[in-house]
């Protein structure tokens, strides 16, 4: 692939990453910084990339690896207020976009990918490096917590 | 408003992308070339007379006095800025040990201002600036001659003006080894463009390029006589101690240590029964006020010979203008060349290694062109600073001798072209270099250290 060509495609790209670290992140910020970061760390290694087809998971990829560096640095920081072991009412409670941000990372990560960023299951499978049943079960998780009734096609 | 009412509210919210998203791709572009910029600049040669080891710090730690003392001196302000990543060269500043010069030359619409030297016996620093209407990022590459124009030795050369915008003040520091500082000296300045438009971006070079650093033709050649006040020139005490002691089961003496207005120097000898050379230490000299004046992060931190990998002189930051009675220096890691280490074989084509210095990785060994290309993983002592991992002398199973004259450093981690994954090295830095005109298959490298040592009762030498 081509600079032209890494241009153009992400382009096209650039506002999915963004919605995706939005979400992971929970911030407009941060977001942006990791895009920017994506965006960075691709074109460097651009002329490694040998298969241009797999080009939005591999950016996705990254960015996923960008957004979890940022969370584990905030970790350190401030400790996260994950609802990992909170009951189900709890999330319902929320509204989307907290109870999204208040996900387990394995099951919130899905959800983002899946219904915000516009992978499909295989895709999303792929970007985590997880099977992709896995990445189902994940699914049906995380939407029964969110009490979020979304057929495969939204 | 339902789950799914909220869904799809959210997914408009969340294509409303905020304007700097726009503008994401010529960032990174402009980074890119900044990055391979960068890692050319700090490509160090290794023609030197001493071998040098340096180290940055990307924390700019400005004390309320240093920076009331500067706001005093409108002239210095700027001055301040440039010395903000050297507690010596603050005190310096601080305490107004700082020689006026304001010489300016223009040529081919660039002028380049001398505005002020920090100089003591040992080193000089310049501090300059460049400016022009038509260039907007300039870069320069001094030297040093002596008045008469001849060449002089014993001086290495460390200067930084990437990513200084114009009329930035920009610092050179010249080091002195072993002789001292003359009095007067011809500085030469080579300035060329360092391109200002970052929107019209060239294809990346290769993140492997492991090139030597070619010098783009200059655009102006300035050529400053200094001549330097012998108040400030003769400074420096010498302290003889003498003293033996041992650390990690190997000897040292610790003979005499230097201390200037810019830096303090411990010079050690060694035993030549030791079984492992020093490399660097960690250590830090306090006074009686408890005051600690710690180790060079920014600049030389040790010298040493070409005839030994031992290094005999160790670089603090400077107690002179503390007024210490009394300095004590405590020693708590010590890093060591373990002499039955001073080469270690690599299995290129298996990409293995024999043994390797504690904590590196061989990540990669890539045949190209009519040689290799290979990556190590460090891992850091300090935050955001790497070292070198070898020495640029290699040699072949016959014991013939080869050199490489440049690596990269980065982090950030690297693509795994086996697994097609972008591998994080947390903690960790990647070196890379290429071994040219090398068609074997192995090859013996020269370790600059094997392992670090921690001392849980640190050793305590009376300095005064």
């Amino acid at each position: 692939m081509d600079i032209n060509e890494f241009t153009a495609r992400t382009e096209g790209l650039k506002t999915r990453l963004y919605r995706t670290a939005v979400l992971y992140l929970g911030s407009e910020s941060l977001a942006l910084e990791a895009v920017d970061e994506t965006v960075f760390r691709g074109l460097r290694a651009l002329k490694q990339l040998h298969r241009p087809e797999y080009f939005e998971t591999w950016m996705t990829r990254i960015l996923i690896n960008e957004c979890k560096k940022e969370l584990r640095h905030r970790k350190r920081e401030q400790p996260l207020e994950a609802l990992a072991e909170t009951p189900a009412e709890a999330f319902d409670a929320l509204p989307l976009k907290t109870a999204i941000l208040s996900l387990p990372q394995e099951l919130k990560e899905v959800v983002i990918l899946r219904y915000f960023s516009g992978c499909t299951l295989a895709e999303t499978a792929q970007c985590l490096e997880i099977p992709q049943g896995t990445a189902a079960t994940r699914q049906r998780r995380a939407l029964r917590l969110l009490k979020l009734e979304l057929s495969e096609e939204e | 408003m339902n789950r799914k009412e909220e869904y799809w509210n959210l997914l408009k919210e969340l294509d409303t992308a905020p304007p700097a998203l726009e503008h994401t791709i010529t960032r990174a572009k402009a980074r890119v070339k900044r990055t391979n910029r960068i890692r050319r600049f700090f490509t160090i040669p290794v023609s030197s007379i001493a071998a040098f080891l340096i180290a940055f710090i990307t924390i700019v730690n400005v004390s309320t006095t240093f920076a009331m003392a500067c706001g005093q001196i409108p002239l210095l302000r700027e001055l301040a800025a440039a010395v903000a990543f050297s507690p010596s060269l603050k005190a310096a500043v601080e305490n107004e040990y700082v020689q006026p010069m304001g010489f300016e030359q223009s040529e081919n619409g660039i002028t380049m201002r001398v505005e002020y030297v920090i100089v003591d016996q040992k080193q000089l620093n310049i501090f300059y600036s460049l400016q022009s209407q038509i260039y907007s990022h300039m870069d320069a590459a001094p030297d040093i001659e002596s008045p008469d124009g001849t060449p002089m030795e014993g001086y290495s050369i460390i200067s930084g003006s990437f990513g200084s915008e114009n009329g930035d003040l920009r610092r050179i520091t010249v080091d002195f080894t072993d002789g001292d500082m003359p009095g007067s000296l011809l500085l030469t300045c080579r300035v060329h463009d360092n391109g200002s438009d970052v929107t019209a971006v060239p294809v990346p070079d290769d993140p492997g390029n492991t090139e030597a650093y070619a010098e783009p033709e200059p655009i102006s050649t300035f050529a400053f006589p200094l001549t330097f006040d012998p108040t400030y020139t003769g400074k420096g005490e010498v302290i003889t101690l003498n003293q033996i002691f041992e650390l990690n089961g190997q000897q040292l003496t610790a003979t005499t240590v230097e201390i200037y207005p810019t830096h303090i120097r411990l010079n050690l000898a060694d035993s030549k029964d030791n079984t492992a050379w020093l490399q660097s230490l960690t250590f830090y000299l306090e006074n009686e006020k408890g005051e600690k004046f710690e180790a060079i992060t920014n600049g030389i931190t040790a010298t040493g010979s070409v005839d030994s990998p031992f290094m005999a002189s160790h670089r603090l930051e400077s107690s002179f203008f503390s007024g210490s009675r009394h300095l004590t220096l405590y020693i708590t890691d010590a890093v060591w060349l373990d002499k039955d280490m001073e080469r270690v074989k690599i299995d290129l084509a298996g990409g293995t290694a024999e043994t390797l210095p504690e904590g590196v990785e061989l990540i990669q060994a890539v045949r190209g062109g009519d040689g290799w290309q290979l990556m190590f993983a460090g891992v850091e002592r300090t935050e955001n600073a790497s070292y070198q991992l070898f020495g640029t002398t290699y040699y072949d199973e016959a014991g013939s001798k080869y050199e490489y004259d440049s690596w990269s450093t980065e982090t950030g981690g690297y693509y795994d072209e086996a697994t097609e994954r972008h591998v994080e090295a947390p903690g960790g830095f990647l070196v890379r270099f290429a071994l040219k005109d090398y068609p074997y298959d192995t090859v013996f490298l020269s370790p600059c250290f094997s392992r670090t040592v921690h001392l849980e009762t640190p050793v305590e030498i009376q300095v005064k």
